[in-house]
């Protein structure tokens, strides 16, 4: 095979090549911090009271919950950012994190009807933090099928940095939703320290979210990628397209 | 290229590189245009001739480059654009109006003086005085193009961008151009498109090549006219002034065109009638219940519907452009818009109203129920107006609309139903304050998102 | 109590598949992706004579 060269574009790196110091140390830390959660989770923390051992979905429901909110703040970030500045790099970040953000609100709301199938004995409560947390999940959908929806790269970013900023709107909504109306479901443990839960329980607690805030970090990462590739790749075509024509 | 005078350009842009999908159309353009000059923009199809006049006129936002209009200042400032007239690919006309009308809306928008004069002496320069008050659909081609020319000049624009002047003029259009110029913005500088090198001979223009994306050449000497200090005839309006005249103009086009109201009061009819006779024959007894969720499930479909059209209409007709380079903050396009779906939802919801209080013998037509409607119709307006500026350019935008809104409608039926249910005595009424607290609450923030984020949207 | 142990099971495997799959998923995407970017720049290199329009 040939050496090909090539002008302007960077050289193809191999993704997620454990070659490169900062993916060895990300997944190393990922694989570590992730072990430990579940070491946590499993054996560190001790047996709840009344519900025993099912509690334990607690520990990837509430990282789920948290990173659903910490990535839709990372939309609206990303969204107000390539408004001001322009770069495509920031609406990059945005749509991977609402792509990541719906994924843990799927999986916030699917742990949590297991969770509320085990406790309360149904799979769907009409209770204020469930339905709000549903309607940010449709937010979020709609925004990623505006996405889908304009095909010129220019109006999409911008259309859809605007819908970014204006669906950040739901998340304060989902967060009070527990204080603002009567609800079943149990008020923050993590800022309420008095609480009642065992230290071993906070402590297991904090290191998932922990753990699952790497492995955010790394799909971001990844999907960024990705979207940079396409990007590159719509390009690329177009040029050879333009030579194309050139020479004819 | 620079003007050989000393004088400051009229207009000028300096390496513009436009990208529209991934394809770089302008590939660094640098054009300036003495005060009273005549350019003549030529070049294949393809080439970049509308682009290039639609990021001159701010149009686009360009990926790199600049544009100054006169004063320096770039086109995305409103005062900037002041001085600017535009003919754009299509005219940027209402086929609803007559052509008196769409003048009379351009020079409000534009803060024409002596506007009733200035509009007369437009008409009968290009020729349709005799035809003024006939609506603009009955038009030909060619009488849609003099007037949109007539319109592009209206305020004796100090810059004039002009996209195939000659397209779709017969013999007698085309050689009645050079005198439409001089009559209309005699002192003007002008930069047209043409595919015609006669045409561009004929105004005295100096001719410059555009072929894919760059300037190929330039032939014809720098005619520098009658340098222009030209205090322009249009003052900018005032902002609430220029919202009125939008609002007034699509009520107009409504009455005309009857397209949105008659269909929408049918809609909640049949709603009402058909939800009714589903619900009622099944429960029986639950009448309240089932009133106020025909209500709110009408007013949401409602708004929805009439949403989905309200910036897709300007943008498919090519007017949502005529809006945009007028000297008005794009804000007040989208609190024109708003005030209209608002309108339209409120009436249509009071109709419900009254329909449902018919048909189930409910008092549902009170003071608290009405202010609860006007309320709702205003918050749920404020983010449909967003929204459907966010889909004009969307595949399938009648599927995605509902997608986006009816979501963020959630708090607003939750309101809207606590407080027609405490109405109708299901719940107690002490609830009704903390309601309409929310729905004010609401509309406010749905209204300044909307205000703020609108002039990210409608350029792109 | 091994209901409930079920929930937990169902409950640590949704999420696990759900995260990894994703993972997975985006990974495949990107080689893809990758692959043909490298196919193309190969032709955007290659002289010009003789080539043909790639058909998209």
């Amino acid at each position: 095979m040939r050496q090909v060269r090539t002008t302007e574009l960077p050289r193809p790196r191999r993704l997620g090549a454990l070659r490169e110091p900062a993916n060895a140390a990300l997944y190393a830390a990922l694989l570590l911090s992730m072990g430990l959660a579940i070491f946590m989770a499993f054996v560190f923390a001790p047996a709840e009271r009344v519900q025993a051992e099912v509690y334990r979905i607690l520990f990837v429901h509430v990282p789920s919950a948290w990173l659903a909110f910490f990535a839709f703040g990372v939309v609206a970030l990303g969204s107000v950012m390539f408004l001001i500045r322009g770069k495509s790099r920031w609406d990059r970040l945005a749509h991977a994190s609402a792509e990541i953000g719906v994924l843990f609100t799927t999986l916030c709301l699917v742990t949590g009807s297991i969770w509320g199938r085990s406790v309360w004995g149904v799979w769907w409560q009409w209770d204020p933090r469930l339905t709000t947390t549903l309607i940010m999940w449709f937010i979020y959908v709609s925004y990623l099928a505006l996405r889908s929806y304009i095909d010129d790269p220019n109006a999409r970013q911008r259309m859809a940095s605007v819908l970014g900023i204006v669906g950040v709107v739901s998340v304060p909504i989902v967060w009070f939703s527990v204080e603002w109306w009567r609800s079943l479901h149990p008020t923050p443990s993590i800022t309420n320290p008095g609480g009642g839960m065992p230290a071993e329980m906070l402590t297991t607690l904090l290191v998932s979210v922990a753990a699952f805030t790497v492995f955010y970090v790394v799909l971001v990462r990844q999907r960024m990628q990705l979207e940079l590739a396409v990007a590159e790749l719509g390009s690329l075509r177009e040029r050879l397209h333009e030579r194309n024509e050139d020479s004819t | 290229m620079r003007p050989s005078q000393a004088t400051s350009p009229a207009i000028a842009a300096d390496d513009l590189v436009v990208r529209l999908g991934q394809r770089n159309v302008l590939r660094g353009v640098s054009l300036a245009l003495a005060p009273g000059e005549r350019v003549a923009v030529v070049g294949p199809n393809g080439a970049g001739k509308t682009t290039l006049l639609r990021a001159l006129a701010g149009l686009i936002r360009p990926r790199r480059g600049q544009v100054s209009l006169p004063g320096g200042r770039g086109p995305a400032e409103p005062a900037a654009r002041a001085g600017l007239g535009y003919l754009g690919h299509r005219p940027s006309l209402y086929p609803h109006l007559s052509a008196r009308e769409n003048l009379a809306f351009a020079a409000r928008l534009h803060g024409v003086a002596d506007g009733a004069a200035r509009i007369e002496a437009a008409l009968s320069t290009v020729g349709l005085a005799s035809d003024a008050n006939r609506l603009v659909r009955d038009y030909s081609r060619g009488m849609q193009q003099r007037l949109g020319l007539a319109l592009a000049l209206l305020p004796e624009p100090a810059v004039a961008l002009l996209d195939e002047p000659d397209a779709s003029l017969d013999a007698a259009g085309v050689n009645d151009l050079p005198m439409m110029l001089d009559a209309l913005a005699p002192r003007a500088t002008v930069l047209f498109s043409t595919h015609d090198e006669r045409v561009a001979r004929a105004l005295g223009a100096r001719i410059v090549r555009l072929e894919a994306g760059r300037i190929s050449g330039a032939t014809g000497t720098a005619s520098s006219g009658a340098a222009s200090d030209s205090a322009a005839r249009a003052r900018p309006p005032g902002f609430a002034h220029a919202v009125w005249a939008m609002i007034a103009k699509d009520a107009r086009v409504e009455w005309r065109a009857r397209e949105q109201v008659p269909t929408l009061l049918m809609f909640t009819l049949l709603a009402a009638v058909v939800f009714d006779m589903a619900f009622i024959a099944v429960l029986g007894s639950e009448v309240a219940a089932v009133a106020v969720g025909v209500l709110w499930i009408s007013v949401l479909l409602a708004a929805t519907l009439a949403g989905t059209r309200l910036f897709a209409t300007e943008h498919e007709r090519g007017t949502l452009d005529g809006l945009l380079v007028a000297p008005v903050d794009p804000s007040g396009i989208y609190l024109a818009k708003f005030a209209l779906l608002a309108l339209e939802t409120a009436f249509v919801g009071i109709a419900q109203l009254v329909f449902l209080s018919l048909l189930l013998n409910v008092s549902l037509f009170q003071v608290s129920t009405i202010g609860a409607v006007v309320l709702a119709a205003t918050a749920i307006s404020a983010i449909l107006a967003l929204q459907s500026s966010l889909v004009v350019n969307a595949r399938a935008r009648e599927m995605l609309m509902p997608l986006l809104a009816i979501p963020p409608a959630v708090p607003v039926l939750l309101a809207g139903v606590g407080i027609t249910l405490g109405a109708l005595e299901v719940t107690p009424a002490g609830q009704q304050g903390a309601w309409f607290g929310l729905l004010a609450v609401i509309a406010v923030v749905f209204l300044t998102l909307g205000t703020v984020l609108y002039p990210q949207a409608a350029r792109t | 109590m091994t209901s409930d142990l079920l929930y937990l099971f169902i409950g640590f495997s949704a999420v696990w598949v759900g995260v990894f799959g994703y993972l997975v998923y985006v990974t495949g995407r990107v080689r893809s992706v990758r692959d043909e970017l490298h196919d193309l720049r190969g032709q955007l290199d290659a002289p010009q004579t003789g080539r043909e329009a790639p058909s998209h």
